[in-house]
């Protein structure tokens, strides 16, 4: 068998068992904010609709051991609309990388339900691998590969780190009272009850009121936080990020954390400059335009949900912040 | 067309469709053909044969003549006549009635019809595992945007190594693939 070329889009649960479905990608680079855009226009294409191949699982793992892909340099975890898709995209803006943003098929085999209890322990820690491997592929002579995962992967932690014992990690948060605010403008699948399964957000079944769905995503929220704190007190190679240390921290603390390299620089500054999720356009600044927005119901909402976690987060990495000496600058 | 009340069911149309030696009709979905909800298409093989081709859900039933065939007008229907000989079908469509809903119960319950694969469908499978082990292939058809002319190439590449599916077995197999990436969904 012969994957060279093709990428993983997604696990499909056949009836005869998981399969890996791929498109050829050839030397395309994963450059848009998010994986799915990338497949999105990939599927216009007839060729991708009429040719995906599928292969098992073991034949992945398999395949990727002969063919390990570029090194896993660095995940990045986060509660979402805290700045993760503007790291993305600076990484991605490098031509030495492939940048896996929010990628479907990962997320297919993170995500385990009581229906879906996915796969046994260290089988699962081979399919990881070996995902990452076949979405690292260099096409392009690419040496790097970044992860960024969907919100809710931090309750995969363990996993992660599991099979990625030696990748530098990331949980990057911010305001909640921001982050909020911009759920509330546009609303993730995930926030609303129903469209995923409340386990994987750490909440449980029927846990919720129709009335209050901003009280379901605070909640959701919190638990995200929650997790991604636990992991930086118990995991090494870890770092707390805020987004008020954006972009500035991707040439400071993070710069080595990520093994980033000097003549990298430009190019990442240059993508900071430009909206994350519309690259096209300028970035502008929002803070300011989300806390006005913010109603007093959210920020009760805030308050009780999140402000505690949020202030537990910002302790921890001021912590270690005074323990590292300070963000050095190259 | 006495056989036609033989159906005990209001009608909204009756037709006869013939297809000739060699012809094919493209695959559809009787829902997008003005059938509503509580109305079915019947399909009675008037001239048929061995090398007539009705398939349903990408299955090719065994329509005799004599027999009389509802399919779900929901799923996917095409028709290929590999015949010498052109074929003819009576199609009815009606409203659904106690009549014709005890008649689907029943044959629901007792009618085991064999099907198999569409013989297209299958030669287009066996190309597509070549493909799958050609890059030079994938490379000839991989950019190609325009729908007529991808399938027109596929087709091409299909008769140079010697397989016998066109142009209606590509779209059927296109769309059947479109729908399921399409309808991927959350595991809930």
């Amino acid at each position: 068998m012969n994957l060279d070329g093709w990428m993983p889009v997604r696990i499909a649960r056949r009836a005869d068992g998981p399969r890996v479905e791929w498109i050829l990608m050839g030397a395309e680079r994963l450059r848009d904010p998010f994986f799915v855009q990338t497949m999105q226009r990939q599927m216009m294409k007839p060729f991708h609709q009429l040719f995906r191949r599928e292969t098992t699982i073991d034949e992945m793992i398999a395949w990727t051991a002969a063919n390990p892909g570029a090194p896993l340099r660095g995940i990045v975890f986060h509660m979402s609309r805290c700045g993760s898709t503007l790291i993305g995209q600076q990484l991605a803006a490098l031509e030495r990388t492939i940048v896996a943003s929010e990628p479907e098929p990962m997320d297919d085999a993170l995500r385990v339900t009581p229906r879906f209890p996915g796969l046994p322990g260290s089988d699962e820690v081979r399919l990881v691998r070996a995902l990452a491997a076949a979405l690292g592929q260099p096409r392009n002579g690419e040496n790097a590969l970044y992860l960024k995962t969907d919100c809710w992967h931090i309750h995969r932690f363990d996993l992660l780190r599991q099979a990625f014992p030696d990748a530098p990690w990331i949980f990057l948060y911010r305001d909640p009272i921001e982050v909020l605010v911009s759920q509330q403008r546009m609303p993730s699948a995930w926030s609303v009850p129903g469209l995923m399964h409340p386990a994987m957000l750490g909440l449980e079944p029927g846990d919720w009121s129709p009335a209050e769905r901003d009280v379901y995503c605070a909640r959701a929220l919190a638990q995200v936080c929650d997790a991604g704190l636990r992991a930086a007190q118990q995991a090494g190679s870890g770092l707390l990020v805020n987004y008020t240390e954006l972009p500035d921290a991707m040439y400071g603390r993070l710069f080595r954390h990520f093994s980033l390299r000097a003549e990298d620089l430009p190019a990442m500054r240059s993508a900071a400059e430009r909206d994350a999720k519309a690259p096209a356009g300028k970035f502008t600044p929002d803070r300011a335009g989300k806390q006005a927005e913010a109603t007093e119901r959210l920020r009760a909402v805030v308050a009780e949900h999140l402000a505690p976690i949020y202030a537990q987060l910002e302790a921890e990495r001021l912590t270690s912040l005074h323990a590292a000496g300070s963000a050095i600058s190259p | 067309m006495a056989g036609v009340d033989t159906f005990e069911l209001a009608k909204k149309s009756v037709h006869l469709v013939r297809l000739g030696a060699g012809a094919r009709l493209r695959e559809f979905r009787a829902v997008e053909l003005g059938i509503a909800p509580g109305e079915l298409r019947i399909h009675v093989p008037v001239v048929t044969g061995n090398d007539v081709e009705l398939i349903a859900a990408d299955r090719c039933l065994t329509a005799r003549e004599g027999e009389a065939w509802c399919i779900a007008p929901a799923q996917t229907c095409r028709m290929i006549n590999r015949g010498i000989d052109g074929c003819v079908f009576l199609v009815i469509d009606g409203v659904v009635n106690d009549w014709a809903h005890a008649l689907l119960q029943r044959a629901a319950q007792e009618i085991v019809g064999a099907c198999s694969e569409p013989v297209g469908a299958a030669s287009f499978r066996a190309f597509r595992d070549r493909v799958f082990d050609h890059p030079a292939l994938q490379a000839r058809l991989a950019d190609i945007t325009r729908p007529d002319q991808f399938f027109e190439a596929v087709v091409t590449a299909g008769t140079e190594l010697g397989f016998a599916f066109d142009s209606i077995d590509v779209e059927s197999a296109l769309n059947r693939s479109r729908h399921d990436w399409m309808m991927r969904t959350v595991a809930l």
